[in-house]
């Protein structure tokens, strides 16, 4: 049966996306749906919901609203939350139901912003796009609103901020969410790795730290996108202030070295060295003389899920020289395409479940084991928040840095386990949290 | 890249003069998208030899899949790319809903991102019944409005209910009216008529388009006035309006 989803998930919706990107960062995030459905945010998505208080305000959408298309009401409820708890932006997107009455959260925002003199972004949501768009987006127009350029220093071409002499190389992480790392430890991983290696690390996209440290973070020499939901923001770093980007994190001792080196070379505008032409190729893209020295007569490696990540893991697998072939499945559809050349992309369970039977190894979230249910042991699992939800977050393993690939193979018992025993637990209803 | 919105009462001639505006500009060497916003999906037929091309949401109805590029629309008169949304059959689903549906495509297409044209023009059903008819004018959208109207009590006073549901969305960034565009009925004392309308709402009549069987007797030939003969007095005043357009 084509096109049904039987046994897989789906990943986390553009929504969804944005209440991560921007939680920590001290905003009221709306979402504009019926009061009731979006239980699988809380209990799913957001794991920072029980620890780290956000202010997460649902619309409560009913019927006459979505005859009548009151913004009015949505647009008083939001004035009077907000006199009351005084947030540094507002931000509204809402679920497919505002979507298809054709609510316009820009022209929102916009009479919003005029309300309560608090800045506010408006996102085109649907429900339907995945937590890459609506994350991505978020990044974006965060910084489009609040970074705060640094000085003029007289031609386009320098406009980027001066790098003290003998000062540390400076760098932002860009894309990190827990829809994608969870709050087990990767991306502090990942932040200690630059601090580690004499680098100074401006800001991280946006776990840990505050608005304040986002808006100024466009002194930074280089760009780190470790997810797809920075690469936006990257990209309009980059054409606005001239920050050059580097794609992709690093998974096992050798690729950490690499990874350190992309940084470096991109960060220094080394043109002429290699390592800056390496930071300048296809973001994890496998380097063509350890392509071509895979050995013939190995496995082949089907990695699934987010681009960077994917790609990622795939340098970390090309590395070992374990696998004759690597393939690429992206199921987010609407990912950056600069991040999935060469992907297969399709979030087809049918095609999916093909392409698993055709490759000796996976390694994909525990999900994706249902597909070939027999075949159990080509897997290789890591949970991914945006697909698989809070089911796994447990066994979660550090899956960057020198250690990641030990890391990964040490949680597969754990993960095997637990994909068993998951059940499905009642969800609990989103309230208004101050 | 200019993107306006033709409004008006049903029946006044919208699509008439869109085409003929779309057929001037061409004439002019601009690329023009010409974009139906109505169900019935006849906005571009004058441009298009008389023939129907497929909507987008009846390309969506037998394809149960979105169109590409390829299919969203087709290259008609003078190279003006034609686009109709099309919609549901009258009483059924939710025609407003095809048009932001279209839009949405439009944009996940990069059509004008391809086409890069020099205009824009969203010729929109008469009543704006739902959020979905003022799709074209939020931000981003068209930036203005142009309502067609003759001196009749019924096409001024559905002018009027656009005009204020216009002047309404102000506060959310949307398009504003730029003015009249008369299409003469010949009723009597016409132009005064409207032009008192327009002076007591502050427009401008940027357009004074007299009634001709010329346009007629092109249409009946599946064309335009404009491309069936540019030198009538009827053509020239598309063709004023057309330049008007772009020195603004």
């Amino acid at each position: 049966m084509k096109q049904a989803q039987r046994v897989l998930s789906t990943y986390s919706v553009d929504i969804f996306g944005i209440c991560s990107a921007l939680y920590e960062l001290g905003g009221l995030v709306v979402i504009h749906d019926a009061s009731g459905c979006n239980s699988t945010y809380t209990t799913h998505n957001e794991p920072r919901w029980y620890d780290i208080p956000s202010m997460v305000y649902l619309s409560g959408l009913n019927e006459i609203d979505t005859i009548y298309g009151s913004d009015s009401r949505l647009i008083r409820d939001i004035k009077e939350v907000s006199d009351e708890t005084r947030p540094k932006f507002i931000s509204i997107g809402g679920s497919p139901m505002p979507n298809v009455i054709g609510t316009d959260f820009k022209a929102v925002a916009r009479m919003t912003e005029k309300a309560t003199g608090v800045p506010t972004l408006g996102f085109r949501t649907d429900g339907i796009h995945s937590y890459v768009h609506g994350a991505g987006e978020a990044f974006l127009a965060f910084a489009k609103r609040f970074m705060v350029p640094p000085e003029e220093k007289g031609t386009k071409s320098s406009r980027i901020s001066e790098r003290p002499v003998d000062g540390p190389l400076r760098v932002n992480l860009l894309g990190a969410t827990p829809l994608d790392f969870s709050v087990t430890g990767t991306v502090t991983e990942l932040k200690t790795l630059i601090r580690e290696n004499e680098m100074e690390l401006v800001s991280t996209w946006a776990m840990g730290d505050t608005a304040e440290t986002l808006a100024s973070s466009c002194r930074a020499d280089v760009n780190v996108v470790i997810s797809s939901t920075g690469y936006p923001l990257a990209r309009w770093m980059e054409k606005t202030y001239g920050i050059p980007c580097v794609t992709g994190f690093p998974v096992g001792e050798e690729a950490t070295g690499q990874w350190i080196g992309r940084i470096r070379a991109a960060g220094l505008r080394l043109p002429e060295d290699a390592a800056a032409e390496a930071a300048k190729r296809v973001p994890g893209e496998i380097p063509a003389d350890i392509a071509k020295n895979l050995p013939s007569d190995g496995k082949t490696l089907l990695i699934i899920g987010e681009p960077v990540a994917v790609r990622s893991f795939g340098e970390a697998a090309a590395l070992s020289g374990k696998f004759g072939e690597i393939r690429f499945l992206c199921p987010i559809t609407d990912a950056p395409r600069e991040l999935t050349r060469g992907m297969m992309i399709t979030d087809d369970e049918h095609a999916i479940r093909k392409a698993c039977e055709k490759a000796d190894r996976i390694l994909a979230d525990p999900i994706y084991g249902r597909l070939l249910p027999d075949e159990r042991d080509k897997f290789v699992f890591l949970p991914h928040d945006a697909f698989s939800g809070r089911y796994y977050r447990d066994q979660h393993p550090v899956f960057a840095g020198p250690d990641a690939v030990k890391n990964i193979l040490d949680a597969q018992k754990d993960l095997v386990v637990s994909e068993r025993e998951n059940k499905i637990e009642p969800a609990s209803p989103v309230v208004f949290r101050a | 890249m200019k993107k306006i919105a033709i409004y008006g009462k049903g029946g006044i001639g919208k699509s008439t003069t869109t085409s003929n505006l779309s057929a001037a500009l061409a004439d002019m060497g601009k690329k023009v998208i010409q974009i139906g916003c109505d169900p019935k999906a006849d906005s571009t037929l004058n441009l298009l030899n008389g023939q129907k091309l497929q909507p987008v949401m009846d390309y969506y109805r037998e394809h149960d899949e979105a169109p590409g590029f390829e299919e969203v629309g087709v290259t008609g008169y003078g190279g003006v790319y034609c686009i109709e949304t099309g919609g549901p059959t009258p009483g059924l689903g939710c025609a407003g809903r095809g048009i932001i549906a279209t839009f949405d495509l439009l944009e996940e297409l990069e059509v004008f991102e391809k086409i890069r044209p020099d205009v824009v023009l969203y010729d929109v059903l008469g009543d704006v019944v739902c959020g979905g008819f003022a799709a074209p004018i939020r931000e981003g959208y068209a930036e203005k409005v142009l309502i067609v109207t003759s001196g009749e009590k019924m096409a001024l006073y559905a002018a009027d209910n656009i005009n204020r549901a216009v002047l309404n969305f102000a506060d959310r960034g949307y398009a504003s009216v730029g003015g009249l565009i008369l299409n003469r009925r010949n009723v009597e004392g016409e132009y005064e008529r409207v032009e008192a309308f327009a002076k007591e709402r502050n427009l401008p009549i940027v357009a004074d388009i007299p009634r001709s069987g010329d346009i007629i007797r092109f249409e009946d030939q599946g064309m335009t006035v404009v491309a069936g003969d540019p030198d009538l007095p009827v053509s020239r005043k598309y063709r004023e309006l057309a330049e008007k357009l772009m020195e603004e």
